[in-house]
């Protein structure tokens, strides 16, 4: 009879912080019994009785969730909505980098001269393995942002306050590499937080200071493609043959990997940089006068890169290339000009468009400061 | 949900808003869990057990109550009583439900009056 009341006070207290359980299930239990001693009137409970009692008392799970008022999130609900946009967002990426790689590789032929079948089936297996890192990872992160910033109140374990440490120093480490906003987003934050008032509401942005979502989303889609494809895949990076005597199709690597890296490096800080401006752009919906010195400063540094890059002519795989031109007969005197012209012509576009948006930019961020 | 599903909810959600004052209200005097049940239902007020106790916990744990365990017969009981900042929130509880239920009354009649016309 009473083994009930103990599976009962077990259901509750198997749901609550393991400190709270042992006082919650004394106490419950010396009012359980009291409230089991007012319906008897004297006589022996049996176990209906018992059973009756419990119904009464509710579900337990409903008995356990009124001891833990707070909501418990792993990713709370002022976090959800950019949790599923960056999770989209970079498994768009992937997704499109992953497929791309594939279609190379079948092209190709794998050295190892797979079927087709096997080579859709590996796709499949590295997707797979790709999104479950992926989900992990960007979940992990949010939920170390959840816990710094919007569980703080949630505290009951030592396993919690070491998460939180850690948590800390990683938002530490993200606020330093948000330049542009590192002061004004601390004190907006506490604002947010404490106390809001009608006067701190921002002006409605002009029309040329409203972000477009979808060029940011686009914008980030890309940055993630040319992560990946720098970072991981750079031998893909090239221009493509069809053999016809091993039917099948050859690429030659348009950049020699070994020094390209040096500059992916770089890159890569820029990349990383953009793309936490367009996160950032996206949360706020505008661009205001720090973005739009981020953006100089971004486009800057990657005309200084860019020019660097193709000022170093080592970058290039100019044997492999010219190897692949001769075997696979293409005029090579003429496609050379056309190499160099290209390539001056390609500078100029990408000075003349950096500086297009350093000075679209600049003209904006100054008509900010001064209307 | 149906319509009186809604409704019922709607009634939990006023009720709700009403227990903190209730339950402050009745432990100027040490109470344990059950006697307490029993001292707020013949007042009128019903509240399930398994939202009490867990109320009790957390007025507690927000310093508005006192508790302690009494060792007596036939078994030990955790006694819950208002500390002095209980008392002070009690008295601003009070101030305010007395605006509010001149409030309601006042709305509640112009519209009794409304609904006749």
């Amino acid at each position: 009879m009473m083994t009930w009341m103990d599976r009962y006070l077990y259901a509750v207290t198997r749901r609550l912080p393991k400190s709270m359980r042992e006082d919650i299930e004394r106490e419950l239990r010396s009012n359980l019994m009291d409230a089991l001693e007012e319906r008897l009137e004297g006589r022996d409970a049996t176990e209906q009785d018992v059973l009756e009692l419990l119904n009464e008392f509710g579900d337990p799970e409903k008995v356990a969730s009124e001891y833990m008022p707070e909501k418990r999130y792993l990713i709370g609900p002022e976090l959800i909505d950019l949790y599923w946009m960056i999770l989209k967002i970079v498994g768009i990426a992937v997704g499109i980098g992953l497929t791309i790689a594939l279609v190379i590789s079948a092209l190709q032929g794998e050295p190892t001269q797979k079927g087709l079948i096997e080579i859709i089936i590996g796709y499949f297996g590295t997707l797979w393995s790709a999104a479950i890192s992926l989900v992990g990872t960007i979940t992990i992160i949010f939920a170390v942002i959840q816990y710094t910033t919007a569980g703080q109140e949630f505290s009951h374990s030592k396993a919690a306050e070491e998460l939180r440490q850690a948590g800390k120093e990683i938002g530490e480490a993200f606020k330093e590499t948000e330049i542009s906003h590192t002061v004004k987003s601390k004190q907006a934050k506490v604002k947010q937080t404490k106390t809001w008032s009608a006067d701190q509401l921002p002006a409605v942005p002009a029309s040329s200071d409203r972000v477009s979502i979808s060029d940011s989303v686009v914008s980030l889609v890309f940055i993630g493609l040319a992560l990946l494809v720098f970072n991981v895949y750079p031998d893909k990076i090239g221009a493509y043959f069809f053999d016809n005597t091993a039917e099948k199709w050859v690429g030659v690597p348009l950049f020699n990997v070994a020094i390209l890296s040096a500059y992916v490096m770089f890159y890569n800080f820029v990349w990383i940089l953009e793309a936490l401006l367009h996160v950032r752009l996206i949360q706020t919906g505008r661009w205001g006068f720090a973005e739009r010195m981020v953006k100089i400063l971004i486009s800057l540094l990657g005309l200084g890169i860019f020019i660097a890059l193709i000022q170093n002519p080592a970058v290039f795989n100019s044997e492999g290339i010219k190897a692949g031109l001769i075997q696979y007969g293409v005029d090579l005197s003429g496609l050379a000009k056309l190499g160099m012209l290209n390539l001056r012509i390609l500078m100029v576009i990408v000075i003349l468009g950096t500086a297009v948006e350093v000075i679209k930019q600049g003209y904006y961020a100054v008509k900010s400061k001064v209307v | 949900m149906t319509q009186n599903d809604a409704i019922q909810n709607l009634m939990q959600e006023l009720r709700r808003g009403t227990l903190v004052i209730g339950v402050l209200s009745q432990l100027h005097e040490p109470e344990y869990g059950y006697s307490l049940v029993q001292k707020l239902n013949d007042c009128g007020m019903t509240i399930d057990q398994g939202t009490l106790y867990p109320l009790l916990r957390r007025l507690e744990k927000q310093s508005l109550l006192e508790s302690n365990w009494e060792v007596e017969d036939p078994r030990p009981r955790r006694y819950y009583q208002l500390s002095d900042s209980g008392r002070e929130a009690l008295e601003a509880l009070k101030t305010e439900w007395n605006e509010l239920v001149k409030t309601m009354n006042l709305m509640l009649s112009l519209e009794s009056e409304e609904a006749l016309k």
